[in-house]
């Protein structure tokens, strides 16, 4: 089964019509997809051709899956799975418009999973163990070039948010004893390195915004002069998605399970 | 065994000590705060609210006793309006029902 006929497929189970004898059958072949050895390449086939939300949906969640299993976690090598990081985050970056949300929320939840399952791969090029490099860890740098205009920076936000509850709360996946237990270590190890940050970016651009809403109704920027009476400011829509993101950021840090439970 | 009594640690926010000084810091809840005041009536208001609430429920071993009192004093916009503060915590109780 090769990206097209996935297309094919996808177009039969998602688009309506068929009895539900054919639907079934067609959604059982879809199934095997995953066990496939080519499956990672078509998956990035059926994304980047992008025919509809469907393929695309269907092409993240697979990923999702096949990464997933715990028997193949040993077989994808590090590259590919840094290289299929970069990738969605290129993707991400490249169609964040037009991605349809439930798209979006797949893909985003791929990066997290794969973020999350990798957290403790050195690099290939380590040799001095003394110096060690976690290329997962370093997520927080890849995002900074979403800050260029809201849209974009409200998927970098959405993308924390994501792994921070990927890191705070074991996946289905994640039920046998030895599997949480690396849950747990990758969730302290977060804890103590990258939440903080987290939390005081947020709050820095949460701040910029309130600055920013006292200039304009010609209040004192003085934090502690609270306006006397309560004002409803409306922003732009856009705008006004990525303070919600923030605020959530925000309390998605907050809420997050810092004893490792 | 322990220096200090932790039997009352259970249902509390557990932040490990390097956020000491941010939780002792004031500006961050004059943050949340200001949001109450400019964003009135949108759907920011839960979230800084539900921040806030968080924020209040910092285990007790974290802070010293001048240090409680200081949180304490953030939480209720110094002495003017605890009534405020009062009705945050309600409001944000039953969010997190």
């Amino acid at each position: 089964m090769d990206a097209l006929e996935v297309e094919h497929l996808c177009s039969q189970l998602y688009g309506g019509g068929g009895g539900s004898d054919q639907l079934r059958t067609v959604s059982q072949r879809l199934e095997t997809f995953v066990n496939q050895p080519n499956c990672l390449s078509q998956c990035r086939v059926l994304l980047d051709r992008a025919l509809t939300p469907y393929t695309q949906f269907f092409g993240a969640t697979t990923l999702i899956k096949y990464f997933n299993r715990s028997s193949n976690q040993p077989l994808i090598s590090f590259t590919e799975r840094f290289e299929l990081r970069t990738y969605i985050l290129e993707y991400l970056y490249k169609h964040n418009r037009s991605l349809t949300p439930f798209v979006l929320a797949e893909l985003v939840k791929l990066y997290a999973r794969l973020t999350k399952n990798s957290w403790f791969d050195l690099s290939p090029n380590t040799t001095n163990l003394n110096n060690e490099i976690y290329p997962f860890q370093t997520f927080t740098d890849d995002l900074l070039k979403f800050q260029i205009d809201p849209p974009h920076f409200s998927v970098a936000l959405q993308l924390l948010v994501a792994i921070l509850s990927e890191m705070s709360v074991p996946n289905d996946e994640e039920t046998s004893a030895r599997a949480f237990s690396k849950h747990r270590k990758i969730c302290i190890s977060f804890r103590d390195t990258k939440l903080l940050d987290i939390y005081l970016f947020a709050c820095q651009y949460l701040r910029d915004v309130i600055i920013n809403q006292k200039k304009a109704l010609g209040l004192s920027t003085e934090f502690n002069n609270y306006p006397k009476t309560i004002t409803s400011v409306q922003l732009q829509a856009d705008y006004y998605l990525v303070v919600e993101k923030l605020l959530s950021l925000a309390l998605a840090c907050l809420t997050y399970d810092f004893l490792g439970k | 065994m322990h220096d200090v009594d932790i039997s009352d640690e259970n249902q509390t926010l557990q932040v490990p000590l390097a956020w000491h000084d941010h939780v002792v810091d004031g500006s961050f809840y004059q943050l949340f705060f200001s949001y109450y005041f400019l964003f009135s009536n949108t759907s920011l208001i839960p979230l800084a609210i539900s921040c806030l609430v968080q924020l209040s429920s910092v285990r007790r071993s974290l802070l010293n006793t001048n240090e409680r009192l200081a949180v304490l004093n953030h939480m209720t916009l110094g002495k003017r309006k605890k009534k405020i503060f009062c009705l945050f915590v309600f409001e944000g109780l039953a969010l997190k029902e």
